[in-house]
């Protein structure tokens, strides 16, 4: 794909164009069963901010992990200010000046404001000495700078998550950085906190420092950005200025094609109060859920991160603790305070971190599918492999995982196919209710219809779902009926032509006023 | 080259279709075709898993090769069965071991559990308990023991290694009291069979059972759905309880197996010599320990199994033999080990795939 | 709640102090105040206080080191046994073998990728063989005359090694608390993620702490040989747990980021204090044994249920180490 090569800073036309800060050139990345990086090209210049756009999974974490040193590129190179450089580490990234504010919100818990804004860099006074002092006023007039009212003296650990992210930003902005880097920066930022971030980073531009900033909010791209690269599977597909490319254009160059995404509707065979939550409550994450379940239907449940999505899921499922409140199945009341208890009783989860919770990824496709049930494939205690070996073909076949053998490791088939694993594991439990939280992630885009038309397999066949995603689009595709849930609390329930993204965006965030993102 | 049978390889958590040397076992064609397969890069899987399957088989090998050559005395059938009785006691206890390292945990106070049911025993017997019924009081020694490590460990998810060092220490300070730091003797003649008799005149009843629990225990590990759900729990205890594995309840169990396991071995080490002290067991730790790790058990929990702990208890024994016969001074004994420890375990990080 | 942690951290070794030294003034009077009970107390402590200093910095850093007691054996037994060089030859040598172990371990944890706890277990089964081979499982006398002082001797009353502990504590209290290398310890050990990315050299500070703690149980075994012109096999080999136990009490946590040499003294102190009292008071060896066994379960435990409460840290990074713990990418310690 060629991509126009456009400059975006504002500079005087008479003057000759600044050379790129930092040039990426046809870094490919690999990890076992998938090419996260393919042939990617990037350039940043001084006082630019530059954004970074794509699904999940395009790879633009990959990308700036590499620019930051935490992985190394496989193929391509990398130069700064025209020279070719080797960002082997986080170390050597800083010593180059080029800084990163992770996606995953990480501070030292046990230390103060002060100390993790100026982590490994602790002023010091004449005698060589950590001055508390000079590290608190500075870290003060950092805080300032940030709008954020904190204590510098207080303890990292017991803060906010807001907080901790905007303490995050402030261990980047209070170096003398040539380069930062913002991943995903306002995901758990009000929109005062925001507008207050947005301020701080046109003044580090003024100042002439690069930025490159990841978002999923398509509005922050247009309110702040000069350009705007989008990826899609690991592939550079545009490179444009942000003044020229319209709305329409980065979407679908994100999804690779037109999506007009509809709602199926309401569920044709609905059967029998499958699944009826009442007053369900978890202290300090879910307070009085009520809603119900028929056979034959899926459940969507959307909702902003930290609104009790999964851990509705996991009380549900066992898995945390139930303070209040009751579930029945089929009619009967379930306790059920452990995972075990659940599954007995027909309840099946397909958890979030398929890699961390949803397989052994050293273990075989065989040994995944049949990991719920071993204890019916035994004959006399004694596991048969005639039986295990059936049952995993069947699921392979029936599921569609392209794997060479049912003995492969996990570990190195794509995304979707892992996805599919864990799916044959919990079908194979013959759950009455399935609950898929975040069926795709990181899966793309051609997996993600081939599951998404699996559930709705499932559920014409009478299986009762409950599907959690923060993919609007995904929600809205797959849901006869939608659940917005909002700090642990149902918001509202959205039925036929009312599930748009707007509603649900509306429901999510608990505004009133009319949808404050973008729409479709 | 020699490979054992093949039980230990033909498992659905590590068969490898593609290896030829699994699936035609022992054969001269298979050998040649894998020698002059082209070579590859070292961390391929399958290069990963040859190695790792048969270091200790290897190095048995390259041991008895090495007794044979050195004396003469080494390769006679009253020398090796020596050996085979000598590692029963701590092969047992490596046995136990094994189970908890699976589940990537420790047990330091098996050394004086073997101790204390020793102790136990022969204290019921004085006391007028018949032999039976002695042995019955030693068995339950260890699982008590068992029962209070896998409950503070469960409830609190303090560390293994630390909790289970400090009821070692408790363990002891009863032995020692019961039997005021002294030797006791059993009162029972017929109490040294189990440690010093024969089966039908021939094998010892101590190998028999170390090798019957041996072969049990294989055959739990791989072929039930318990033993599955141990390796799933070394790996990552998360999967293991959302797939439906009562964790808390398994774990418990593995401790209580391991303790039980040192139990019996506390009783054939103070059968064999009619009387016991309360410190019979010191080294047995770190000892069972080796031997796992030895046999290729990974430290790191999820791979492993109670044959190649058999391999791995008998290298020690050949190691210790030689060392006997060569006259060499026990402390070289001691570092030979560590060393070999850290190198297995060195090479068990080293080869590991998933490592960052 | 955690700023409460933090506080209860520092304030533990204060409360475990003061509470077992009433409890001992009140049973035993002025049997147990005497100076002379002080005083004895106060040496045995400062021998063993080097290596709980060391052993509080690896904690801090995140890993643990078992290995001491070994590496104080063998100093020990090269203090005495090269003797016939010179004292000051036979010290340097001890210390340089305490750092040579510390490297090591460093290495194995850092380049190796072994977990701390299995690379120290490791080395301190062969630094134990070491010491059985070096002694021949005898004890060796020490030759040089008035060596003794340094672990023996006292000026005035007190004792020459509390003075020296002392001396070695308000340097690393200094050292951790103003100087950027010693906070790097913290950080490390603290959330290793967020330190890594901030651009601190993980490897580097684990390896240093190992070092450290390999030269200051030399110290430890420097002393000890000192004050019993001796050396014998059997040193050391409850250590490991002691220095552990002294550790935490003092605030240190198996999960790291915490702890303070200040505290990690009045840990030992305190175990230091509750010996010599059941001594005093005629308890049997046995019930010794068991009560040090019962309190070293009880920190133990007390950590790991502090650590999981929620009384503990925040919810997001601790629980990433925690579940990370689960899923095995952070391995047991």
């Amino acid at each position: 794909m060629t991509v126009p090569h456009a400059r975006s800073v504002d500079v005087d036309d008479k003057m000759p164009p600044p050379a790129p800060l930092l040039d990426l050139r046809g870094i490919s990345k690999f990890f076992p069963g998938v090419k996260a990086l393919d042939d990617v090209s990037f350039d940043l210049f001084p006082g630019e901010i530059h954004a970074l756009i794509g699904e999940n999974g395009a790879g633009k974490s990959t990308l700036i992990k590499i620019m930051s040193g935490v992985y190394r590129a496989d193929s391509g190179e990398i130069q700064m200010n025209g020279n070719v450089i080797e960002v082997a580490n986080p170390v050597v990234a800083q010593a180059l000046g080029i800084n990163y504010v992770p996606q995953e919100i990480g501070v030292e818990p046990f230390m103060t404001v002060a100390e993790n804004i100026f982590l490994g860099r602790y002023p010091r006074n004449r005698l060589g000495m950590v001055s508390r002092r000079m590290m608190n006023r500075r870290a003060a007039e950092t805080l300032r700078s940030l709008g954020l009212d904190l204590d510098p003296n207080a303890i990292a650990g017991s803060l906010s998550l807001a907080e901790k992210q905007m303490i995050t930003i402030g261990r980047a902005v209070s170096t003398r950085s040539k380069l930062i880097i913002f991943d995903e920066a306002t995901s758990s930022l009000t929109s005062a906190e925001t507008d207050q971030l947005f301020r701080v980073i046109r003044d580090l531009k003024r100042q002439g420092i690069a930025m490159v900033y990841v978002t999923h909010r398509l509005d922050e791209l247009f309110n702040l950005c000069d350009r705007v690269t989008i990826l899609r599977d690991g592939k550079l597909i545009s490179m444009n200025r942000v003044a020229a490319i319209t709305l329409s254009r980065v979407i679908s160059d994100m999804v690779g094609r037109n999506i007009e995404v509809h709602s199926p509707g309401a569920a044709p065979h609905l059967a029998d109060k499958r699944l009826e939550v009442r007053h369900l409550s978890v202290d300090g994450a879910l307070a009085d859920i009520n809603f119900e379940l028929n056979g034959g239907e899926i459940l969507g449940i959307a909702g902003l991160m930290g609104s009790g999505r999964t851990e509705l899921a996991r009380a549900i499922f066992g898995d945390l603790k139930i303070s209040a409140g009751e579930i029945r199945i089929d009619g009967k009341v379930i306790h059920a305070s452990f995972p075990k208890a659940a599954i007995d009783a027909g309840i099946a989860l397909v958890p979030e971190d398929r890699k961390g919770e949803g397989t052994v990824l050293s273990h075989s496709v065989k040994a995944n599918i049949c990991g719920a049930v071993l204890k019916s494939l035994t004959r006399g205690g004694l596991i048969r492999k005639s039986l295990e070996n059936r049952l995993a073909r069947a699921y392979t076949t029936q599921l569609g995982i392209r794997t060479p053998s049912v003995d492969q490791e996990v570990r190195l088939l794509s995304g979707g196919n892992q996805q599919r694993v864990v799916l044959g594991k919990w079908l194979a439990t013959h759950p009455r209710i399935l609950i898929v939280d975040e069926p795709t992630r990181g899966i793309d885009v051609g997996a993600k219809a081939e599951i998404h038309a699996l559930l709705s397999q499932l559920a014409e066949q009478g299986m009762a779902i409950i599907a959690i995603s923060s993919e609007l689009p995904e929600i809205i595709a797959l849901s006869n009926r939608v659940l917005v849930m909002y700090r642990g609390t149902i918001q509202g329930e959205l039925t036929g032509a009312d599930i748009t993204q707007d509603r649900i965006m509306r429901l999510a965030t608990a505004t009133q006023e009319e949808g404050s993102h973008v729409e479709n | 080259m020699l490979r054992t049978s093949e039980l230990p390889e033909r498992d659905v958590l590590e068969a490898d279709p593609r290896s030829t040397v699994a699936t035609r076992g022992l054969s001269l064609s298979g050998l040649i075709s894998w020698i002059a397969r082209p070579a590859q890069t070292p961390r391929s899987a399958k290069t990963v898993r040859f190695v790792r399957k048969n270091t200790s088989i290897v190095l048995l090998v390259v041991l008895l090769i090495a007794g044979a050559s050195v004396s003469p005395v080494f390769f006679t059938v009253d020398n090796l069965f020596n050996i085979l009785w000598a590692v029963s006691v701590l092969g047992i206890v490596a046995l136990g071991q094994c189970i908890l390292i699976i589940t990537c945990k420790f047990d330091m106070s098996v050394a004086f559990t073997v101790g204390l049911s020793g102790v136990a025993t022969i204290t019921a017997q004085n006391a007028g308990v018949g032999l039976l019924p002695s042995f019955g009081i030693g068995i339950l020694t260890g699982v008590a023991i068992g029962l209070l490590n896998g409950v503070i460990v469960v409830t609190t998810k303090a560390n293994p290694f630390l909790v289970t060092l400090g009821s070692s220490w408790l363990v002891y300070s009863i032995a020692l009291a019961i039997t005021n730091s002294k030797t006791i003797g059993s009162p029972y003649e017929s109490f040294g069979t189990l440690g010093r008799g024969r089966l039908f005149g021939i094998v010892h009843y101590s190998v028999v059972i170390f090798l019957v629990l041996a072969v049990a225990l294989e055959i739990v590990l791989r072929h039930t759905a318990f033993g599955r759900s141990l390796f799933v729990i070394g790996i990552n205890q998360r999967v293991a309880h959302l797939s439906g594995t009562r964790v808390n309840r398994t774990v418990i169990l593995t401790f209580v197996a391991c303790a039980t396991a040192a139990a019996m071995a506390g009783l054939i080490v103070s059968s064999r010599n009619g009387s016991t002290v309360a410190n019979v067991g010191i080294g047995m730790d770190f000892e069972s320990i080796i031997a796992v790790v030895l046999g290729g058990t990974s430290l790191f929990g999820g791979r492993g199994g109670a044959l190649r702990t058999v391999v791995g208890v008998l290298v020690l024994g050949v190691l210790n033999n030689l060392m006997v016969l060569l006259n060499f001074p026990i402390e070289a004994q001691q570092i030979a080990k560590g060393s070999i420890f850290l190198l297995i375990v060195w090479m068990d990080s080293f080869l590991r795939e998933d490592k960052r | 709640m955690i700023a409460l942690a933090r506080a209860l951290g520092r304030q533990t070794a204060v409360i475990v102090f003061m509470g077992i030294f009433l409890l001992f003034t009140v049973l035993q009077g002025s049997m147990f105040t005497s100076a002379i009970n002080l005083s004895n107390i106060s040496r045995q402590v400062a021998i063993d206080a080097p290596h709980v200093m060391g052993q509080v910095i690896v904690l801090i850093s995140g890993g643990i080191d078992i290995s001491v007691g070994s590496v104080m054996a063998m100093s020990s037994a090269l203090t005495i046994g090269l003797q016939e060089y010179g004292a000051v030859w036979a010290v340097a040598a001890a210390l340089a073998f305490g750092a040579a172990v510390g490297a090591v371990n460093g290495l194995l944890v850092t380049k190796g990728k072994i977990v701390p706890f299995i690379a120290t277990l490791g080395t301190m089964g062969v630094v134990r063989g070491m010491v059985l081979a070096y002694t021949e499982q005898r004890s060796i006398p020490g030759t040089i005359e008035n060596f003794g002082f340094w672990g023996g001797g006292s000026l005035g009353m007190v004792p020459v090694p509390l003075v020296i502990s002392l001396a070695i504590m308000i340097a690393l209290w200094w050292f951790l608390r103003y100087t950027v290398t010693g906070r790097g310890f913290f950080a490390v050990g603290g959330d290793k993620e967020t330190a890594y990315l901030a651009g601190v050299s993980v490897a580097r500070f684990q390896f240093t702490a190992f070092v450290l703690s390999g030269t200051l149980a030399a110290v430890s075994g420097v002393l000890l040989a000192s004050r019993l012109d001796s050396a014998n096999a059997q040193i050391g080999v409850d250590t490991p747990l002691l220095s552990i136990a002294a550790a935490i009490i003092g605030g240190a946590s198996i999960l790291g980021g915490r702890g303070g040499v200040i505290g990690g003294f009045l840990g030992i102190t305190s175990l230091g204090m509750l010996s010599t009292g059941m001594n005093l008071m005629g308890v049997n060896t046995y019930y010794q044994i068991a009560t040090r066994a019962t309190v070293l379960i009880v920190v133990v435990v007390v950590d790991a249920l502090i650590v999981n409460s929620k009384l503990s840290a925040a919810r997001l990074p601790l629980e990433r180490k925690m579940d990370e713990h689960l899923r095995k990418e952070v391995v047991i310690v």
